[in-house]
């Protein structure tokens, strides 16, 4: 069998990349490059906060930690894996996933964001409700029931998270958000 | 007869980018029986569907490996939108196929470095990972990260591929058609390449098939067989072939890996070509009840992803069955009766991935 079977083959490669840049980044001496759509870690606008617990549930590595109560927001930037589920649930959309990473740390740590206590709101909708079902669709936590036939809309206190989307989404705008008593506030 | 010795190989080996033992009894020099134990790296992945819910899993399942990472996620995202009938949009299947295809040449060429090195080929090496650096920035631009895209949603894809960035990505892979060149050339025609790989670890089509050999590996052995027709995602639009060659020797696995970097730039090309505009996802509501079971081709040869739903939003069941699983014991053939300086360059040529086989 005839074979093509050569030396030096990859020699003028070689030579080609004597004399040619590097294709990577002297990182600590020049500075580095990230793209718009790098996913390096996760920011929160905590006023925008309403202590809903979905991010906590919903991150997988469970890195995520909401005290309704305290009106604490906690990230273990060490369990975070940067897969952005958190900024996808989030009613508020006050989570956002930033381009660069933190800064490394000798010692597991725990950061903490206070938010300013509100009272907590409740949907509430008005006769001018025409049973259309969006906002028990838009509801992220199915807290909203509505029967068309039987002319019922019913909210679940314990469910809801005062996210505000049904009445955002609300056609009619007849859903308003109101607050409840001091002693049952959170 | 020669008096038979036991030598461990393994975890720990300069070749071996993951963990895997192997007892090798020998007769002098020549290995007689190797006996594998996996188990270094096991995390229980699959047990995580118990406590994440069906849409949270997507993530940890493309946690499994930092190669095959897309096409685990890709496959377990399959698997549950079939068993919920759902059909995702065309421009979403178009870009997981961009992806996988991407993610191949990308595993590709992490191989024919690792295959250099194992080699002593040290600047073919640093080539081959050179060029993989141009796919690692494409993926960076596209989805924000280099290894783990974390793209995949139940229903669709979560970022959309905008027409600058697919140009760029066009650009790109034409230049990279022809810096892949003195590569192919130099696996091909190099008389040192030459002298390790041929002849060795002859695997005949009657032993693949038999053995269960999977992917580049089976097809180097003369089987056309290619999961990727049986036409998940985007495939069934797009026109190509199983490679295979008859040889059945490491050569062989080189050259159809080698001939597969070249077919998914053509795949690329035809799909750049005829991208669908549209939704890149659909809203899913509702819980996944019922079984199924998709076979998506890997780089590394055919993966099996099995999901069981109940009707909540934990699965029952999530199984994974990972090419290298099925590369071990047609792998455990190719090592009886080969040398004992051989037996490192064996192993890799099935290009193991211990932490998928492991989960």
């Amino acid at each position: 069998m005839a074979r093509k079977e050569k030396l030096f083959v990859f020699t003028p490669q070689i030579l080609k990349n004597l004399v040619s840049k590097p294709v990577t980044e002297a990182y600590p001496f020049e500075e580095a490059h990230y793209t718009d759509r790098m996913r390096g870690h996760i920011e929160i606008d905590i006023e925008q906060c309403i202590s809903c617990t979905l991010c906590a549930q919903n991150c997988p590595p469970r890195a995520i930690k909401v005290d309704r109560g305290k009106g604490t927001w906690e990230i273990n930037r060490f369990d975070c894996v940067q897969c952005g589920n958190c900024v996808q649930v989030c009613p508020k959309k006050c989570l956002h996933m930033k381009k660069g990473y933190t800064q490394p740390e000798t010692q597991k740590s725990v950061e903490v964001y206070t938010r300013t206590i509100q009272k907590k709101k409740f949907p509430k909708a008005s006769s001018d409700c025409v049973y259309c079902t969006l906002c028990a669709k838009k509801c992220p936590r199915d807290a909203i029931t509505v029967d068309r036939s039987q002319k019922l809309w019913s909210l679940n206190q314990d469910l809801c998270v005062s996210c505000g989307l049904c009445a955002k989404n609300c056609p009619k705008k007849c859903i308003e958000m109101i607050e409840i008593n001091d002693e049952e506030a959170v | 007869m020669a008096k038979r010795s036991v030598i461990p190989f393994g975890p720990q080996h300069p070749v071996l980018p993951e963990p895997i033992h192997l007892d090798l009894v020998l007769e002098d020099e020549v290995v007689v029986e190797a006996i594998p134990n996996i188990g270094f790296v096991h995390r229980g992945l699959e047990k995580l569907v118990d406590s994440r819910d069906y849409k949270q899993y997507v993530y940890v399942a493309e946690r499994i490996c930092g190669i095959c990472s897309f096409g685990h996620g890709m496959g377990y995202c399959e698997s549950v939108e079939r068993a919920m009938g759902i059909d995702i949009p065309a421009r979403a299947k178009y870009l997981r196929t961009l992806w996988m295809e991407l993610s191949r040449i990308h595993s590709h060429l992490l191989w024919l470095g690792l295959l250099a090195d194992a080699l002593g080929f040290e600047s073919l090496f640093m080539q081959s990972w050179r060029l993989r650096e141009k796919i690692l920035d494409i993926f960076d631009m596209t989805t924000g990260g280099r290894i783990i895209f974390s793209v995949n949603q139940i229903g669709g894809v979560l970022k959309d591929v905008e027409p600058v960035m697919l140009k760029e990505i066009q650009k790109t892979i034409t230049e990279l058609e022809s810096e892949v060149k003195p590569i192919i050339r130099t696996f091909l025609e190099d008389r040192l390449v030459n002298m390790r790989l041929r002849g060795l670890g002859v695997l005949s089509k009657e032993q693949a098939y038999t053995a269960g050999a999977v992917g580049p590996m089976l097809r180097a052995s003369g089987v056309a067989y290619d999961s990727r027709e049986t036409g998940y995602a985007a495939y069934a639009d797009l026109s190509f072939g199983p490679i295979t060659a008859i040889e059945g020797d490491s050569y062989a696995r080189v050259k159809v890996r080698l001939a597969e970097i070249l077919q998914s730039f053509e795949i690329l090309q035809e799909l750049l070509g005829k991208i669908p505009s549209g939704e890149i996802a659909i809203p899913v509501k509702g819980n996944p009840k019922g079984e199924c079971f998709v076979r998506i081709e890997q780089p590394r040869g055919e993966a099996i992803y099995y999901t069981k739903g109940n009707g909540t939003k934990y699965l029952d069941r999530f199984r994974l069955r990972t090419p290298t699983t099925a590369n071990i014991p047609p792998m455990l053939d190719l090592l009886k009766g080969c040398q004992l300086s051989d037996v490192a360059l064996l192993i890799l040529t099935i290009d193991p991935c211990i932490s998928c086989t492991e989960r």
